[in-house]
């Protein structure tokens, strides 16, 4: 590999971190604060991609397609919140996993209901379908860098939240020590929903910019479920630093793999994982259990 | 004490823990700017009592009444709303939380309807807290952390200010000092419900007592009463 291969791939590798990390920032989000273990966030990510697919279509702007499709997750995550997961905080992980595993169901068959089991691809916005020259040879396209600036600007979004602002502050307390959360008047259980919602847009959002790129398929969420685990497992619990330095790691490790060793790839980044687990068990940022 | 209406008045309040019922029918009442000290052996239902009251424990029966407004049943957020403050036992200090973070969450602008307290009020009342406003809730000693629990207690806004084991594990020097803002507090005409093992000092601040025993109320009058009658003190707190 020469030098402007390395850098396209690298490039490339922590596009795809950057990626990653929006759909595993939800998932650790979730488990950490509200205890859920939520098997359907990949769910979320594909009826993200597939909302950014119909709306371009009928908007015939991205741009519009996620404003829109972000409150329409939003929405979504309120309302599976309420109706379902609302019921699941202090009980049993079984239990967690058995009910968000159905949710995987009903939310792959919805798809199939509203948009079929066709294979689509949404185009890249005419503004970022360029590329950008890395060297005389090499160019990049200049979609990819956008994903990294949006995903920067969404993780930068997501640090002020969680540190700077008050409800960031009710969030972590609620965290805690939810009752005493409550006894300082905090409403814990629209704080949690509030929480699961914004899950679900992290997770719909990452599909729906990840859309121009990858295709949009059924199923589409599912390898994007387990390389987030494997991310919330390397980053530690709970972690959204974590996240993001797992992410990293899985963006930057697949990728390569897929270049460097294409016969074992997939196992590439489950590699990193057990070394990781190895030298720290609790995960990268992860508190001792 | 002879308000027309109590601020606080739980009435046969039944409550307990999945089973195992603690509360039997607790009849308390705490007057607008009022000091009650709530006393019993250990095990007996103080901490029950309290939890019953600021809705986090659920009530099987009877009925709370905070300024006559029925709060039975309310999530405890609700009621905190309402103007009750909660010094926890054990404290309750967010460990992910700074000093300045912990009063800042606690902060009501719209009024818990007591007197306002404010970050300023709060730091001249516990200057130690000011010089640790970056330091997070596990960084802090024992005292120091009582000291924000009552800071963000009061930063809430309440009526009514409800502290269980108010000085317990603390150093002297600490617990002098505690004593010391609960009467200033007090004297801001917020009422106190106290919880804590210096009988002494709870007599010294509060204008009535309650002991519980058993999950009921036993004995409620004043403090004077409780201080004169030693036999009673021996009988239901064993000093």
């Amino acid at each position: 590999m020469d030098l402007a291969g390395f850098l396209v791939q690298l490039l490339n590798g922590v596009q795809a971190g950057f990626l990653l990390f929006l759909v595993a920032s939800g998932l650790t989000l979730v488990f950490g604060i509200i205890g859920v273990i939520n098997l359907a966030h990949g769910a979320f990510y594909m009826i993200g991609a597939y909302l950014a697919f119909w709306l371009t279509g009928l908007t015939g702007s991205l741009l519009a397609a996620v404003v829109v499709g972000v409150a329409v997750l939003v929405v979504l995550g309120i309302a599976v919140e309420r109706l379902a997961i609302g019921f699941l905080y202090n009980r049993d992980h079984l239990q967690q996993v058995l009910l968000t595993f159905g949710l995987i169901l009903v939310l792959d068959d919805l798809q199939r209901l509203i948009w079929g089991s066709d294979f689509h691809s949404v185009p890249v916005p005419a503004v970022l379908s360029g590329a950008v020259a890395l060297t005389q040879q090499q160019d990049y396209p200049v979609y990819r860098l956008f994903v990294s600036a949006v995903c920067i600007a969404v993780a930068l979004g997501l640090f002020v939240l969680i540190q700077r602002t008050r409800v960031g502050m009710a969030i972590r307390a609620a965290a805690s020590n939810r009752e005493m959360a409550e006894a300082l008047g905090i409403d814990v259980g629209r704080l949690f929903t509030l929480v699961f919602a914004l899950g679900v847009a992290l997770a719909g959002f990452a599909g729906m910019v990840a859309a121009p790129i990858s295709a949009v398929y059924p199923g589409m969420g599912d390898r994007i479920l387990i390389l987030a685990f494997v991310i919330v497992v390397i980053g530690g619990i709970g972690s959204v630093k974590g996240a993001f330095a797992g992410a990293m790691l899985v963006g930057i490790a697949d990728t390569f793999g897929r270049v460097l060793v294409p016969e074992v790839a997939s196992m590439v980044m489950y590699g990193v994982m057990a070394v990781v687990l190895l030298w720290r068990p609790q995960g990268l940022f992860g508190r001792p259990a | 004490m002879t308000a027309a209406q109590p601020l606080l008045a739980a009435v046969d309040v039944h409550a307990g823990y999945g089973q195992h019922p603690v509360l039997h029918g607790v009849d308390l009442a705490v007057a607008a700017g009022e000091s009650v000290a709530l006393l019993g052996r250990n095990g007996m239902g103080k901490t029950t009592t309290i939890r019953a009251l600021i809705g986090l424990t659920p009530i099987s029966g009877g009925s709370v009444q905070l300024d006559g407004q029925p709060v039975t049943g309310l999530p405890a957020h609700r009621i905190a709303r309402l103007g009750v403050g909660l010094v926890p036992e054990g404290r309750g200090i967010f460990p992910n939380l700074t000093v300045a973070e912990h009063l800042a969450v606690a902060a009501r602008s719209s009024g818990g309807r007591g007197p306002a307290w404010d970050r300023t009020a709060v730091l001249a009342l516990f200057p130690r807290l000011a010089e640790r406003l970056d330091h997070l809730g596990t960084q802090l000693s024992g005292g120091e952390q009582q000291m924000l629990a009552i800071g963000r207690a009061l930063m809430t806004g309440p009526r009514l200010l409800i502290l269980d084991e108010a000085t317990e594990g603390l150093a002297p020097r600490v617990r002098a000092e505690i004593w010391s803002v609960l009467a200033r507090i007090r004297g801001e005409g917020v009422a106190i419900l106290i919880v804590d093992r210096d009988l002494p000092q709870l007599l010294h601040l509060c204008d009535r007592a309650a002991i519980v025993v058993k999950g009921r109320i036993a004995f409620q009058g004043t403090a004077a009463a409780l201080a004169a009658d030693r036999a009673m003190q021996q009988r239901w707190l064993g000093v």
